[in-house]
């Protein structure tokens, strides 16, 4: 394939797997742009390398979440949303160039939908720094002429991190990469919510969306503003559970707008926890 | 280091007795770059104490903002970084939040280190889907009086709060 070919193939492409020779080939056609000085077309080929990388990654998500291996789906969230990441600040894909906003809307949405809560986070103190271009050592008066994130000779610069000194491990609930996932001893996460999307959702390139409101909790229902709250604090529901909105849920509804409506497997209204037990 | 925040825009100003001499004589002062650091109204420092090791480090990527500050399009901001390069280390948090360096200005050129910060996060902001929480601690020299202000919140915002708190201009 040329390089018009495969732009017009991931452009064009809506199926569940991708060609795997595709890397290959960009590879040799970057070579040769490479070796004729062609900057430009080097840098266009890495764009298409990185769109073929996002779409597998994301293709990998559905993947997974067909197969429940709701973790890994989680892993390859994480990966096509760091591709895309790098991808974004080179290539103007607004009207849904390559499909990426569709890619893009579920990146966003679909981690949502996941029951962590709680991740680990390396601590770490790093001394020394080479260019990813140039293998030159960076410090911090002396440095090399390539900006982190451009792109030279069809590759993206960045820094690499060396003499890395381990710290410690935190808890945290918003980590920079999301990989630390915690599985403490005992509990089962509950992806319920992610099993009831995957039972209408059936096609990776299919558009859907939620809509989250914030619904009262049944026990609540009909409890007076001057009853004792349920919660057992002791103090009226009207300033407790009333006041703080812990009376309250979230309720996820999803919505196919492509979809005909007979296709749907509609649900009554189900709670679940983040936690199976 | 708290390694997250939930904060929207929390601002704390409150007196202070760090000036650009004492700063001269911290030990991890560079004394090879003396001449350069003294000329500078708006200084990078270091976290002390932070990690197990007490060596002073930097959040991560300060690099990125040091190098951001040198090529930063301003007469009167004369920026440097408090720290020799063989001592340089930054301190990995690896939380979705942005650490900024300690920072120590002249009062007098303030608004312009305002501006570079904003300027700085806005270019953090672009290629982000979602927002960026982040964290400026800074002390404001004016003479002999020092104050030290701390923001904690959405990076979108340092500014306005900065300026609604009116107490620099």
């Amino acid at each position: 394939m040329n390089i018009n070919q495969i732009t017009m193939y991931l452009h064009q492409f809506k199926g569940t797997e991708l060609r795997s020779n595709i890397l290959d080939e960009l590879s040799k056609l970057k070579s040769i742009a490479v070796n004729q000085g062609d900057q430009e077309e080097a840098k266009n080929i890495w764009c298409l390398e990185q769109i073929y990388k996002v779409k597998n990654h994301f293709l990998s998500v559905y993947k997974n979440l067909v197969d429940k291996e709701f973790f890994q789906a989680w892993c390859e969230l994480e990966r096509a949303d760091i591709e895309l990441h790098f991808l974004r600040m080179h290539l103007d894909y607004t009207g849904n160039k390559y499909n990426l906003d569709h890619i893009e809307k579920n990146l966003n949405q679909l981690p949502k939908l996941f029951p962590y809560k709680y991740f680990s986070s390396r601590e770490s103190i790093v001394k020394n720094w080479t260019c990813s271009i140039c293998n030159n050592v960076i410090t911090l008066r002396n440095s090399c002429n390539h900006e982190v994130g451009e792109i030279y000779n069809g590759e993206q610069c960045c820094r690499i991190a060396g003499d890395i000194e381990f710290q410690a491990v935190a808890i945290v609930t918003d980590p920079f990469d999301k990989y630390g996932v915690l599985f403490p001893e005992g509990l089962e996460y509950n992806y319920a919510i992610l099993e009831n999307l995957m039972q209408n959702w059936t096609s990776p390139w299919e558009k859907w969306e939620y809509q989250i409101s914030r619904d009262l909790i049944a026990e609540y229902n009909g409890l007076g503003r001057n009853n004792l709250c349920l919660c057992n604090s002791g103090i009226k529901y009207k300033n407790c559970c009333l006041k703080t909105g812990k009376n309250l849920h979230d309720h996820f509804k999803f919505l196919f707008h492509d979809k005909d409506p007979k296709d749907i497997t509609n649900h009554a209204k189900q709670t679940f926890n983040s936690w199976k037990n | 280091m708290i390694h997250e925040s939930n904060k929207i825009n929390d601002l704390v100003i409150t007196e202070s007795n760090l000036n650009f001499e004492k700063i001269y004589s911290k030990e991890y002062f560079p004394k090879e770059f003396e001449e350069d650091l003294k000329k500078a109204n708006f200084l990078l420092l270091p976290y002390e104490g932070v990690n197990s090791s007490k060596k002073p480090v930097f959040p991560e990527e300060t690099m990125k903002f040091y190098n951001f500050i040198k090529q930063y399009e301003n007469n009167e901001l004369v920026g440097e970084i408090c720290i020799s390069d063989e001592e340089y280390a930054e301190l990995e948090l690896h939380s979705d939040l942005i650490n900024l360096a300690l920072m120590v200005v002249e009062s007098a050129v303030f608004p312009v280190a305002v501006g570079l910060i904003t300027n700085y996060l806005d270019r953090k902001l672009q290629g982000r889907k979602t927002g960026l929480k982040v964290k400026v601690n800074m002390t404001v020299v004016d003479g002999e009086k020092s104050k030290s202000i701390s923001y904690e919140g959405d990076a979108d915002k340092f500014e306005e709060t900065i300026q609604a708190a009116n107490q620099f201009k």
